[in-house]
């Protein structure tokens, strides 16, 4: 095919491209949102807001990762500089950091990255705690991305815009749809920092915290995933998962009692097909096989996944002499 | 790479064999990440997948130009379940880093206005 037939094909479906894009750009005008219509309360109390105190690293080519990165530890105490993290995240090959690697820088520096639920108002909270929020923005196409991590710092309701540090720009103003397109695109990935040693941020869920904590485990830290855990169960009591999640630190720093405590509230609250294994499991350790058996006996139904788990439990349970006293 | 794969799990599972036999009390406790990403299965199998994991990102690292001993630590400081996301697609994961791709799709709407007749960009260069 010819330049010319090339050519004229595409002046054939020209207009109604256009069309098609004038008509997408209408539907994405139609939904656009305003700050003020988000149920956030204290958007109406404070109409503007901005964390004027959060540290500024303009990033160097591709290395926006490392340099949002930064800032967001820096607000929450930790400095360290974007050229120590891109040690860390940065990957040549492919001009950028990946998401997972920046969980587990942050969490190198003390601190670990909570994911935040993928709303307007969630992203917006943390704000109000003065935690600035870290971002994964699509500049590009969905076939066409272009990645990008900025840092979410304040909002301007009468405006309807945010404010991010982004890039090489220290106060980036940005339509509130805009922001949402380029987030949108970039699968609504945003996330806070915090200290492990410090009650949970108010804006984060209790799964979001302990999914955030849990790394902490198989990272030989259970001691500081103990605390955290502490933390949720106090925050989130009637929270199932805060109280299997206390039990395995508990666990794996070899406290039977306090595990075996933890699951039973676990299970005083749903009876919980893991929750019950890793009870009975724990009762074992303690060598009481009539109390292993009677939890795995509450499991109803087993879950797929968990079956061959269940089975090795209950084959260790029914191996120990039945009267063998409780340690 | 497949014969260097087979070999890598051929030595890892006859190790893992040997050594389950001497940590027999974790393997039936569920542990706090297979609960929260819902991934929950058999301990043995994912301690063996989750080391075939580890030498399968970091040589994805060194491959993107990651210096060894720092691909080396990076990889030691992602968990399990972390490691386990990124063997699976690392190469389909979203890499920010604010890329020029811009200027090759800016290239691109030009060229097909220029095509289309609307612009008369390039025959007047």
């Amino acid at each position: 095919m010819g330049l010319r037939t090339l050519g004229a094909s595409l002046r054939r479906a020209f207009w109604p491209a256009v069309s098609f894009v004038a008509l997408a750009g209408l539907t994405a005008c139609a939904v656009a949102p305003r700050l003020e219509d988000l149920s956030l309360a204290s958007l109406a109390d404070r109409p503007q807001l901005e964390l004027t105190q959060t540290p500024f690293y303009p990033q160097e080519l591709h290395q926006c990762g490392p340099a949002a990165l930064a800032t967001v530890l820096g607000a929450s105490g930790q400095t360290v500089t974007p050229e120590t993290l891109a040690d860390e995240v940065y990957i040549p090959g492919r001009n950028g950091s990946l998401q997972v690697e920046l969980l587990a820088a942050a969490r190198r520096h003390q601190r670990v990255a909570v994911q935040l639920a993928p709303k307007l108002d969630a992203v917006l909270a943390p704000l109000l705690e003065q935690r600035p929020v870290l971002l994964l923005q699509n500049l590009g196409f969905a076939r066409a991305p272009r990645w990008h991590y900025a840092v979410l710092v304040g909002w301007d309701a009468p405006a309807n815009e945010l404010i991010l540090r982004s890039g090489g720009n220290r106060r980036e103003r940005l339509s509130l749809t805009r922001f949402v397109q380029t987030w949108d695109l970039g699968g609504r990935w945003a996330v806070v920092m915090a200290d492990p040693r410090q009650p949970p941020p108010e804006s984060v869920t209790a799964r979001d915290w302990i999914a955030a904590i849990a790394p902490l485990e198989s990272q030989r830290q259970p001691d500081l995933a103990r605390t955290a855990y502490e933390a949720a169960t106090q925050r989130w009591p009637s929270e199932t998962l805060a109280w299997q999640a206390l039990a395995n630190a508990r666990y794996a720093l070899g406290d039977l009692p306090g595990a075996e405590s933890a699951l039973q509230a676990a299970v005083d609250i749903t009876p919980d097909a893991a929750a019950l294994n890793n009870l009975a499991q724990v009762r074992i350790e303690r060598g009481c096989a009539v109390a292993a058996l009677q939890a795995l006996q509450l499991i109803a139904p087993i879950p797929p996944a968990l079956a061959s788990t269940i089975a090795d439990t209950r084959r260790a349970a029914e191996a120990l002499p039945a009267d063998a006293g409780c340690r | 790479m497949g014969n260097k794969r087979s070999w890598i799990s051929g030595t890892v599972v006859a190790a893992m064999l040997s050594v389950s036999s001497w940590v027999p009390a974790n393997a039936a406790m569920v542990t706090t990440e297979q609960m929260v990403s819902g991934q929950a299965r058999d301990a043995r199998v994912a301690q063996v997948q989750g080391f075939l994991a580890r030498a399968d990102v970091k040589q994805q690292l060194e491959t993107w130009g990651v210096a060894s001993e720092l691909a080396e630590a990076r990889v030691a400081q992602l968990s399990d379940a972390e490691l386990e996301r990124l063997a699976m697609n690392i190469d389909q994961q979203p890499a920010g880093g604010d890329a020029l791709v811009v200027i090759g799709v800016v290239f691109l709407v030009l060229l097909i206005l220029e095509l289309v007749g609307v612009t008369n960009v390039f025959t007047t260069i």
